[in-house]
C-alpha cells in the first residue's frame, strides 16, 4: 500500500507541466537519436547530461530517461523501414520488419512495434514499482564487503559487453580502471598519475571520455565511411489491423516477460533479450518457416523484449547502483553528478525524486505511443539530412557538452583525444564499453576494497564469510558462465544477420 | 613456422605491457604513503599493472601463430580505408584540436565559426561560400542557445 501511495505522489509530481515537458522532450529527442544510425542513446545522454545542469535533478533525469526508452523506439523505425537497426537491440526487428516493409506492410509493422514497446515498457515499469523498493530494502543491509562483491558482480558485465574478444574486453576494463586512478588517492589524498600536470590532479572527467568514445568516434567513423541517406520504402497506414493485433498479442506478452526478467540481471542487455525473445517466438510458432520472411510475431516479440529490458534495467540501477547497459552507466554518472547516490539510500533519502522519475516513465511511454506513430514520416525524413551537415553540428554539441561539466578546455581536448582513440578501438575491434563501465565503477570498487580490508584488519576472507556478500559472489560466478554462453549465442546471431547483408549500426 | 598474424593486436599488446610497467612504477612510488602494508592507494595500481603485463603478454602471443594452410578462396583481410578518406579524417582531427586552442585564444564565436567552416568543407565537401553560410548559421544558433540563453561562459 505504501508503494502505491508513493507512486501516486510520484504521478502528481510527474504530471506537473515542467516534468511533462521534460518527458515529452526526452521521448522526442530519444526517438530522434534512435532514428539516426550511429548516434545512439549513450551518445545523446552523454552530450546532453552536462547541459541538463540548468534543470533540477528530477527534470534532468526524466529528460535523460526519456531519451533512453525513446531511442529504443526510434531504432526500430529505421530497422523496419530501412533495414538499418539504430541499436543492436533492433537487429532482430530487421529480420522480419524489413521484409514486411518490402511487402507494403511497413505501417502495421511500425504500429505493432510501437504497441509492443508501450505494453512491455509499462510491464517493466510495474515491475520496477514493486521490485526496486524490495531490492533497495535488502540493500540497506549492505556494507563495504557487500559493495565490493557487487562491484565484482558488475565486472561480469564485461563478458556480455565484450563484443567478441574476452581478452581485449578485460584489457579495456583494466584500462578504464587505470584511467579512474588519475587524480587524488582515496586513502592518502596524494596525487596519482599526475606527472606534474595540474589539470590531471582533478582526474579525467567521465563525461568527456564518454562523449569522445561514443559521439566523436561515431562522427569520425561516419566521415571515413562517407555516410549518405539510404533509400526508404513507403508504408501506408501505421495503424495495425485486428488480425495483426491478434497475432501479436501473445508474442508481445512472452517477449515482455523474457525482457523483464532477464533485464533484471546486470549484464543482460536489450540486445541479448531481443534475440532470445525472437528465438523463443520462432520455436513456439506453428509456422517457424515464416520467420525471416515477414512474420509480424518476429517484430512484436523482440520489440517487447528490448523495451521491457530498458525499463527493468532501472531496477538494479536505482536500488543497487549497478548499471546494466551503457546508457544506464551514463545515467548513473548523471545521478552522481546531481549528488544522488544510487542504491538503497536513494529510496530512503530521495523517495520523491525516485517515484517521480518512475511515474514519468509511465507518462513518457504513453507519449511515445501517442506522439510518434503519427510522426513516423517526420522521423524518417531526418535520416535524409546529409551527413556533411549533421556531423559538424554533432561535433559542436560535443564541444559544449564536454566543456560545460567543469568549464575546462582540457576536458574538450580529452573528449577529442578519446574520440580519436575510440576510432582506433573500433577499427581494431577493441570494445569500449568495458572501459567506460570500469571507469565509472573503479572509484567505488577501490573505496569498498579499502574499507573491506580495514574492516577485516587486512584479511580479505571477510568477503566470503558474510552471507550476503557470499551469495553475491556465487551469483557473480553463475552470471559469468551465463553471460559467456549468451554472448556467444548473440554474437553468432549478429554474424548471421551481417552475412545476410544487414548494416548493423 | 611462426608468423605475425595481427599487427594492430601486437602493437596493442606492447602498448598495454608498457602501460603496465608505468602503472606498476607509480604503485611503488605510492607505497610509501600507505598506512597499511598491503592496502592503500598503491594496491589497485599494483594489481592493474600486473594485469596489463600478463594479459598483454597473452595477447602478444595470440598475435603470432603457426603458419597454417590457407583455405581455398579465403581472402586476406584488406587494410581498411582509402588513403583519401584517412587524410580527411586526420585533417578533421587536426581541425578539432586546433579548435580547442582557438577557443582559448579567440573566444567561442570566432573559433566556432572558423572550425565549422573547415568541418563543413572537409566532411560535406561543400563549396567555401556554402560552408561559410552554414557555419555562420550554426555559430549563430549555438551562440544564442548556449551562451545567451543557457549562460555557458567560455574563456575570452
Amino acid at each position: 500500500m505504501e508503494t502505491i501511495q508513493l507512486l501516486m505522489d510520484g504521478f502528481s509530481s510527474a504530471l506537473s507541466l515542467a516534468n511533462l515537458l521534460m518527458a515529452a522532450a526526452g521521448a522526442l529527442v530519444g526517438t530522434f537519436v534512435g532514428v539516426l544510425p550511429g548516434l545512439g542513446p549513450t551518445s545523446a545522454i552523454a552530450i546532453l547530461l552536462p547541459l541538463t545542469g540548468v534543470l533540477e535533478p528530477t527534470q534532468g533525469i526524466i529528460l535523460l530517461a526519456g531519451i533512453y526508452y525513446g531511442a529504443m523506439y526510434g531504432g526500430s523505425t529505421t530497422a523496419i523501414l530501412l533495414n538499418i537497426p539504430g541499436e543492436l537491440s533492433s537487429v532482430p526487428t530487421c529480420l522480419d520488419g524489413y521484409p514486411l516493409a518490402k511487402q507494403g506492410k511497413g505501417g502495421p509493422a511500425l504500429g505493432v512495434s510501437a504497441l509492443a514497446s508501450f505494453g512491455a515498457g509499462v510491464l517493466g515499469m510495474i515491475g520496477l514499482v514493486f521490485f526496486a523498493p524490495v531490492l533497495a530494502d535488502q540493500a540497506l543491509k549492505f556494507g563495504p564487503p557487500e559493495y565490493l562483491a557487487l562491484m565484482l558482480l558488475a565486472l561480469t558485465l564485461m563478458v556480455s559487453l565484450s563484443g567478441g574478444s574476452l581478452l581485449k574486453s578485460l584489457l579495456m576494463g583494466a584500462f578504464g580502471y587505470a584511467l579512474s586512478l588519475v587524480g587524488l588517492g582515496p586513502s592518502s589524498g596524494m596525487p596519482r598519475f599526475d606527472y606534474g600536470v595540474s589539470q590531471l590532479m582533478g582526474g579525467f572527467d567521465m563525461i568527456s571520455i564518454i562523449i569522445g568514445l561514443f559521439a566523436v568516434t561515431e562522427v569520425l567513423r561516419g566521415i571515413e565511411e562517407r555516410r549518405a541517406a539510404a533509400p526508404i520504402v513507403r508504408t501506408g497506414s501505421v495503424y495495425p489491423g485486428a488480425e495483426d493485433l491478434k497475432k501479436s498479442a501473445a508474442p508481445m506478452l512472452r517477449g515482455g516477460l523474457v525482457g523483464f526478467f532477464l533485464g533484471l540481471l546486470p549484464g543482460c542487455s536489450a540486445a541479448i533479450t531481443a534475440f532470445l525473445a525472437y528465438d523463443l517466438e520462432k520455436k513456439v510458432s506453428r509456422h517457424p518457416e515464416k520467420f525471416g520472411r515477414g512474420a509480424i510475431e518476429g517484430v512484436a516479440a523482440p520489440e517487447a523484449a528490448n523495451n521491457a529490458t530498458s525499463s527493468a534495467g532501472f531496477i538494479p540501477l536505482f536500488s543497487l547502483g549497478v548499471p546494466s547497459s551503457p546508457p544506464l552507466a551514463i545515467l548513473l554518472a548523471g545521478l552522481m553528478i546531481y549528488g544522488l547516490t544510487p542504491g538503497p539510500v536513494l529510496f530512503e533519502q530521495h523517495a520523491s525524486f525516485v517515484w517521480t522519475v518512475i511515474a514519468s516513465m509511465f507518462v513518457g511511454n504513453a507519449m511515445l505511443l501517442i506522439l510518434n506513430l503519427p510522426l513516423v514520416w517526420a522521423w524518417v525524413k531526418l535520416t535524409r539530412v546529409p551527413y556533411g551537415i549533421m556531423a559538424p553540428i554533432i561535433l559542436m554539441f560535443c564541444t559544449i557538452g564536454a566543456y560545460s561539466v567543469r568549464n575546462s578546455l582540457f576536458d574538450v581536448g580529452v573528449a577529442f583525444l578519446f574520440g580519436a582513440l575510440g576510432y582506433l578501438f573500433h577499427k581494431y575491434k577493441w570494445p569500449v564499453v568495458p572501459l567506460v563501465l570500469c571507469f565509472i565503477l573503479g572509484p567505488i570498487l577501490e573505496e569498498s576494497f579499502i574499507q573491506t580490508m580495514a574492516m577485516g584488519a587486512g584479511d580479505i576472507s571477510i568477503l566470503w564469510s558474510r552471507p550476503i556478500s557470499l551469495v553475491i559472489l556465487i551469483a557473480a560466478a553463475a552470471l559469468l558462465v551465463f553471460s559467456i554462453l549468451l554472448n556467444r549465442r548473440t554474437n553468432q546471431r549478429v554474424r548471421e544477420a551481417r552475412a545476410r547483408g544487414m548494416d548493423v549500426a | 613456422m611462426i608468423r605475425l598474424r595481427n599487427l594492430p593486436d601486437l602493437i596493442g599488446a606492447l602498448l598495454f605491457m608498457a602501460l603496465g610497467i608505468i602503472v606498476t612504477l607509480e604503485a611503488f612510488r605510492l607505497k610509501k604513503y600507505a598506512s597499511m602494508a598491503f592496502v592503500g592507494d598503491h594496491t589497485l595500481p599494483l594489481v592493474l599493472g600486473s594485469v596489463f603485463v600478463v594479459l598483454g603478454a597473452v595477447l602478444l602471443g595470440q598475435s603470432f601463430h603457426v603458419r597454417q594452410q590457407r583455405k581455398k578462396g579465403a581472402a586476406e583481410e584488406a587494410f581498411p580505408g582509402a588513403s583519401g578518406e584517412r587524410t580527411r579524417l586526420l585533417l578533421c582531427l587536426a581541425a578539432l584540436f586546433l579548435y580547442v586552442w582557438m577557443l582559448g585564444a579567440l573566444g567561442y564565436a570566432p573559433a566556432t565559426w572558423l572550425a565549422s567552416v573547415v568541418l563543413f568543407r572537409l566532411i560535406g565537401s561543400y563549396q567555401w561560400l556554402t560552408s561559410l553560410f552554414f557555419s555562420a548559421l550554426l555559430t549563430g544558433c549555438l551562440y544564442v542557445l548556449f551562451i545567451c540563453w543557457l549562460q555557458i561562459t567560455f574563456p575570452g
